[in-house]
């Protein structure tokens, strides 16, 4: 391998990245499975991960597939969801290469990855509120936001900014809580491990 | 709650079929289910499917699928659109005074209803009759690049594998004395981290053999690549798809024709 640094695509698309994608699918599976009966939806963590330890257009294509992938399994309204999963993985990705995303554990540390997970619940309620509200009538599949919809709805809302209001309200405790996750799952990653994918 | 393992081995011809076929018979059904507002077409779409299924030996696994993925979803969709949606105005039944069911709510709900067992019909007809390496080999030749094609299809058979690790690793991790049952939202949460972290970096360990594996096949190499099972049109392929195109024809006609004008099921 010659001195100078691959490209980003380089990196990104390399045999090993391509080979982490189907794992990265199944991470964002199982890890929605265990956040059953939790207010969070923790769908986007693999996204967020290979954004983190690969990169942006990596995460994003992990986002993508990974609801493909649900469509054709089990959930047959996870395809117009893709968009936003996508653009979760990306945005985590590039904030991880503007260096908001460390291994250190201090207070500034903690709160860039907080701040991230304001920006990622905006790109998230920015990118599902138009399908919530165009497939849906503006309604979200999970309970409780439905209610607080509801609610919005009864207080005499539009349901455009009824939907959105709701959207943003789960997502902001969703993204903040499943990047913490998955900043915390990183700073366990052996630094070995990730010299071994930037090379 | 686990990803079903989907391909079902069997012989049949419609197993035989090149996996191109298969899925032309999905768009074919497809198509008249999403372009039609009755619900006559869309059911009649299903049950080619169904048809199409039941000469495969599959059919139980088909229905079963059916019904554990897409019925359950019906629920939703009848409720809230039955009750929220815009275009409703005629009151059907009422639950309070202020919430009931609108005609054309309903009718919305029942056409989308129609639609997805159309659609999803037709998408398990071409998983459970494919090995999903014969699917990959078959998009590939569809123009499918092999860097899409890899991670896509791989996916369904390392997903299974990923949630065996992770009950591996949960029993691990319980043998360590971390609690699972019965635990409050923030310990649910708080899980993730010795549960997934194992994951991850097995995963990375997974990645790296397996991109050994690709290379030592010649995945990045820009030669024109072979197959090992050569997948080919047959003369019943040909025969399943002049078939095909000839009872969507037939039933769209037919559904359209007895379906009462005007419409009732029109939005």
């Amino acid at each position: 391998m010659s001195e100078t640094k691959p490209s980003r695509m380089k990196i990104e698309f390399s045999t090993f990245g391509i080979a982490m994608i189907p794992l990265m699918i199944g991470i964002n599976i199982v890890s929605s499975y265990l956040a059953a009966s939790t207010p969070v939806w923790a769908d986007t963590l693999g996204s967020m991960l290979a954004g983190i330890i690969i990169g942006p257009i990596n995460g994003l294509v992990v986002g993508l597939l990974t609801n493909v992938f649900k469509w054709v399994t089990f959930d047959p309204f996870a395809l117009p969801y893709a968009i936003v999963n996508a653009a979760v993985g990306l945005i985590a990705g590039a904030c991880a290469l503007m260096g908001a995303v460390k291994r250190e554990t201090s207070a500034s540390q903690v709160g860039k990855i907080l701040a991230v997970g304001v920006v990622l619940a905006v790109v998230a309620t920015l990118t599902s509120t138009p399908l919530n509200v165009t497939l849906y009538g503006g309604s979200t599949g999970k309970p409780w936001v439905d209610a607080i919809f509801a609610g919005f709805m009864a207080g005499g809302w539009q349901v455009f900014p009824a939907s959105m209001a709701a959207e943003f309200i789960s997502d902001i405790a969703d993204k903040i809580i499943t990047f913490f996750i998955a900043w915390l799952i990183y700073t366990k990653v052996p630094a070995q491990f990730v010299k071994t994918v930037k090379r | 709650m686990s990803v079903r393992l989907l391909y079902v081995p069997k012989t049949s011809v419609v197993h035989r079929l090149d996996p191109r076929t298969k899925a032309f018979v999905w768009v074919a059904s497809a198509i008249p289910a999403i372009a039609s507002q009755s619900i006559l077409v869309s059911l009649a779409m299903f049950l080619l499917t169904l048809a199409v299924a039941t000469v495969g030996k599959v059919s139980r696994q088909y229905l079963r699928n059916i019904l554990t993925v897409v019925v359950p979803v019906f629920v939703p969709i009848f409720l809230i659109q039955g009750l929220f949606n815009p275009a409703g105005k005629t009151p059907v039944l009422y639950l309070l005074p202020w919430l009931y069911f609108r005609r054309e709510g309903i009718v919305f709900a029942a056409v989308l209803m129609a639609r997805l067992l159309a659609i999803f019909g037709g998408a398990y007809l071409l998983t459970l009759t494919t090995k999903p390496g014969d699917l990959m080999a078959s998009m590939q030749k569809l123009g499918l690049p092999l860097r899409v094609a890899y991670p896509l299809f791989s996916a369904l058979q390392i997903v299974p594998t990923i949630e065996a690790r992770l009950q591996l690793v949960k029993e691990a991790q319980m043998s360590r004395g971390l609690r699972l049952q019965k635990v409050g939202i923030v310990q649910k949460l708080r899980n993730f981290i010795p549960l997934l972290t194992p994951l991850l970096l097995g995963a990375i360990e997974e990645a790296y053999r397996r991109s050994i594996a690709l290379e030592a096949r010649g995945f990045s190499s820009k030669i024109k690549k072979t197959f090992l099972h050569e997948l080919k049109f047959s003369v019943s392929d040909l025969t399943f798809i002049v078939s095909t195109i000839l009872s969507v024809l037939a039933l769209t006609t037919f559904a359209t024709l007895i379906t009462p004008s005007p419409n009732p099921w029109s939005l």
